[in-house]
Formats: structure tokens, C-alpha cells, sequence
């Protein structure tokens, strides 16, 4: 059956102002330094029985005078270790982890400027054509004081080279250099992974942010 | 631009020469994997961000943004799973007062100001209500003070407001909330930068594209038209449907006035692909 390929009105969407300087009292109220909601959505996010290789994922994000800010709420969204995503439009016929949503919240710390999620690996996920496979990948989206509109990014991983090379998404970026800016490389020490994901907001090395 | 039989029709070009090509390579070959072809592509793809609509990165009326703007464009990117699916949430995830702001961090009373009802709709682009969705706020106080380590604002801190809440939308797409009319306070952009009264919002959608962070504001405040972040978005008429209405027939007579603030994110097209199923 065909269909045409716009439907109905269109309502223009509301406009984006800035998350500002205290995101952290309704977003990730701990880190304001109160205690206000029972269940508080956090940035580990793979119980005990969530199939998949533990990672931890550590990184700070810069602004344009080379300062790591402190203040910037980190989301995440990614699929499990199957590749599969928790939502209802993939139709994808990996194992699919009810127990696991895949999405992290956090923020920069205060103090550090580091933040710290801790999930699994992500699978391959089937591409836009449905027949190649993007490499592994955590999608990023962060807001903060002086970000008007929230910034994706994706985040790749370095011990998956050869599926980085052919990924559709990294190869559309035109410098090959910039694509470096997604690969976090990996550290192991006493058996914990850590991937090291550092945003530049700005500067030389610019992080890629995409508009999807 | 010449497209394959086994490839998805795009709608929305990503713009880049480099994209297009990989684009027509990956849709060349035939219809050997044509099943998981059907049941793996995106079957609706969003509307290409308005960002006429929305503040550009780079404000410098608003000089945080300054050094925290990318100054590189933005890599146009067509929609696959990690665009079109997102994180869900279900009401048993919220405590039974997390969207009421008059109590939910009370004490020994509620807290001090007037209390208001914010309520709207969260809508799709296509007018089609969204249900089931995450709406969280968070402001300041009557005062104009935020319990928040980092606000150092001579108000005073309310003992009985803790200033956020949460709500998950009905079935008709509708979120309400009581709270209290929060307070302009100053702001270091320049000496004297003051914001007008606002409640922050974090809205989800069903897809992590839709993603978005606002700030409502109350009808007939007069330092809307003085606000460096308000000024950061080009279009007045845009600015305007950050204005929440009075709203006379949500009131509670002889307690409390309301407000309406209605959110739309982004809406899908509804795309046909030649080679997938409708509605599969």
C-alpha cells in the first residue's frame, strides 16, 4: 500500500532554551545535594543479570577556553549487548533485555569535572539500510549552562577498529581526523574496563555533534 | 540523484556530498537480505530539526555560550535506530507526590508563595498528543532561590520546597503539576541581568531526538522582554509559545490560579519505502 510521505498538520516544535546552571535539582537532584525523589534515575545502569561485557565509561567535556566545566548533565542512549534497543520500533531480531533500558544520566562532578557512567558494551546495530551494521556505538546527548540546544554526539570504541572503518555513520564524516573525536580509547586495570570519552565543545579538537 | 530499487526513499537529504554517496554504495546491491531489510529499517523518520526555531549555539547576548558553542556545523545525520527509539518510562518509576511541588519536599507546611497549577499538553509535530512521556521541572523558590549548593541569591531558602518534580503524561498526552510561582532573581550576564519568573522543563518523546530542555514563562511578565536567554531565540513567535497562559477555567476557585503551557517536539513523517511493509 503506498502512502503519502507527509500527513496531516504541521505543529512547529517548542523552541529550546538552555538547561542553566542548577539542572542538577530536577535532573540528578543527589548531585545538587538533596534528597527529594525514592527512585533516582542514575548512571549505572546495567543490573547484575544484564547479559554483556561491564564497562565504565569516564570523561570530562571542555569548553573553548580548555576548561573542563562542571556542570553539564550527561545523558546516554544505547543498545544492549545483542544490539538491540529497548523501544518498540526495533524490530530487530536480537535478544531483547527488558531489564535493561539503556539509558544513563549523570553529571560533570563539581569538583573534577569527570563524569562516570557504567553499562555494558552495546552490540552492532542494524544500519539506516537495514543490511550493514553500524560499529558498537553509545549515543550522547549533553545540556548545560551556556548550551542552548541540547548536543548529540555518538561514542565509538577503539578496540573496534575494523567495524569503526566501515561504519556508515563515522565514514559520512568528511575529515577523517574529526572522526577520531568519537573513539574512546580503552584501559584495563584489575579486570575493569574504562573507555575514556572526552567532549570538546569547541577549540582544535572539536567534538563531531551531530543533527539527526 | 539516482537511487536504487532496494534502497529506502530519503527524504531528507543530509546535505553532505560524502553522505549521499555512502548513501547510494550501501543501497546499490539487490534485495539478497530484502527480510531483514523489512523488519530492521526505520519506519518513520523525524522532520529535519526547525532550527530556525530554536537558539543557535553561538549567542553572544548570552555570553556563557560564548565558549561552550561548537563552532563547526553540525553533521547532518539521517535517522536509523539510535535516532528514532529512546528511552521509556512507566509511572511506577515516580513516587505518588513527585509532581506535586507543594509537598513533595514539605515539612512542617507548605511552602511560602503563590500557588499555582501548570498544566498542558505534550504534543508531536503533527499535532498527535504524546502519552506515557517524562515531564520533569525544576525552579526556585518564591523568592527566586534555588536549593541548590551553587545558588548563593540573598532570598532565603524555603525549608518546605525542594523545587522539582515529575510527571509521566496521561493517555490524552496531558501533564499537570501544583506548585508555587517562582521569583525573578539576577543573573551574572551583565551587572544587571535579571531573569523573569521560569520553570525548567526536560521532556523525552519516544525517541532520543525529540530530546528537549525549555524554560516556561508566565504571562505578562514584564522582564520577558529584558531577558538575555529569551533573546537568544531569533523568532518572536517562537519566544511567544514559551509564554504560559492564564488559564481562568483550570483555576480552582477561591484556592488557586493556573496556567497552560502546551510542549510539541518533533513529529515523524510517515514515509513510504518501497520496500518495506506497510504497517508491519
Amino acid at each position: 500500500m503506498r502512502s503519502m510521505p507527509f500527513g496531516g498538520s504541521y505543529v512547529p516544535e517548542t523552541p529550546s532554551q538552555t538547561a542553566g546552571p542548577y539542572v542538577h535539582i530536577g535532573l540528578i537532584p543527589k548531585q545538587a545535594g538533596f534528597d527529594i525523589f525514592e527512585n533516582n534515575f542514575g548512571g549505572d545502569i546495567a543490573g547484575p543479570r544484564v547479559p554483556g561485557e561491564r564497562i565504565t565509561i569516564k570523561g570530562r567535556v571542555f569548553d573553548g577556553a580548555g576548561l573542563a566545566t562542571r556542570d553539564v548533565l550527561v545523558e546516554t542512549w544505547q543498545a544492549n549487548a545483542a544490539g538491540r534497543y529497548n523501544h518498540s520500533a526495533d524490530r530487530q531480531q536480537g535478544a531483547l533485555d527488558k531489564s535493561f533500558r539503556g539509558w544513563a544520566r549523570t553529571g560533570t562532578d563539581f569538583a573534577t569535572g569527570v563524569y562516570t557512567i557504567r553499562t555494558i558494551k552495546p552490540g552492532a546495530v542494524i544500519g539506516r539500510k537495514g543490511r550493514k551494521r553500524m560499529a558498537p556505538h553509545i549515543n550522547f546527548w549533553i545540556a548545560s549552562r551556556g548550551i542552548n540546544i541540547g548536543l548529540a554526539t555518538r561514542m565509538y570504541f577503539a578496540d573496534e577498529e575494523a567495524a569503526n572503518a566501515a561504519d556508515p555513520v563515522l565514514n559520512i564524516i568528511e575529515q577523517p581526523e574529526r572522526r577520531k573525536t568519537l573513539i574512546a580509547p580503552r584501559s584495563e586495570r584489575d579486570g575493569n574496563v574504562t573507555y575514556t570519552f572526552d567532549i570538546y565543545l569547541q577549540g582544535e579538537r572539536e567534538t563531531v555533534f551531530f543533527d539527526a | 540523484m539516482p537511487k536504487a530499487s532496494a534502497a529506502p526513499t530519503v527524504l531528507h537529504g543530509a546535505g553532505q556530498e560524502r553522505g549521499q554517496k555512502t548513501g547510494n554504495a550501501e543501497g546499490r546491491r539487490g534485495g539478497r537480505h530484502a527480510d531483514e531489510v523489512r523488519r530492521s529499517t526505520v519506519d518513520a523518520e523525524f522532520h529535519q530539526r526547525d532550527r530556525n526555531i530554536h537558539p543557535p549555539a553561538h549567542t553572544p547576548v548570552y555570553k556563557t555560550s560564548v565558549l561552550r558553542s561548537p563552532r563547526i556545523p553540525l553533521w547532518s545525520l539521517q535517522n536509523s535506530l539510535s535516532e528514532v527509539t529512546g528511552p521509556i518510562f512507566s509511572p511506577d518509576e515516580l513516587g505518588p507526590d513527585d509532581h506535586d511541588l507543594l509537598h513533595n519536599y514539605a515539612t512542617d507546611g507548605e511552602p511560602i508563595g503563590e500557588q499555582i497549577i501548570v498544566h498542558g499538553y505534550v504534543l508531536d509535530g503533527n499535532g498527535k498528543p504524546i502519552s506515557g512521556t517524562l515531564v520533569e521541572v525544576w525552579q526556585a523558590n518564591a523568592g527566586g532561590r534555588y536549593r541548590h549548593r551553587n545558588d548563593t541569591y540573598i532570598a532565603a531558602i524555603d525549608p518546605n520546597f525542594g523545587g522539582c518534580g515529575r510527571m509521566i503524561t496521561d493517555e490524552n498526552g496531558h501533564y499537570f503539576f501544583r506548585t508555587i510561582k517562582p521569583g525573578a532573581y539576577p543573573f551574572r550576564n551583565h551587572v544587571n541581568s535579571w531573569r523573569p519568573a521560569h520553570i525548567h522543563f526536560s521532556v523525552f518523546g519516544t525517541a532520543f531526538v525529540q530530546r528537549l530542555i525549555t524554560q516556561m514563562y508566565f504571562e505578562g511578565d514584564p522582564l520577558i522582554a529584558h531577558d538575555s536567554i529569551i533573546a537568544t531565540i531569533p523568532d518572536k513567535t517562537a519566544v511567544d509559545r514559551l509564554v504560559a497562559r492564564l488559564d481562568l477555567n483550570a483555576a480552582l476557585p477561591l484556592e488557586c490560579l493556573a496556567y497552560r503551557f502546551d510542549i510539541v517536539l518533533r513529529g515523524t513523517r510517515q514515509t513510504l519505502f518501497e520496500n518495506k511493509l506497510q504497517g508491519s
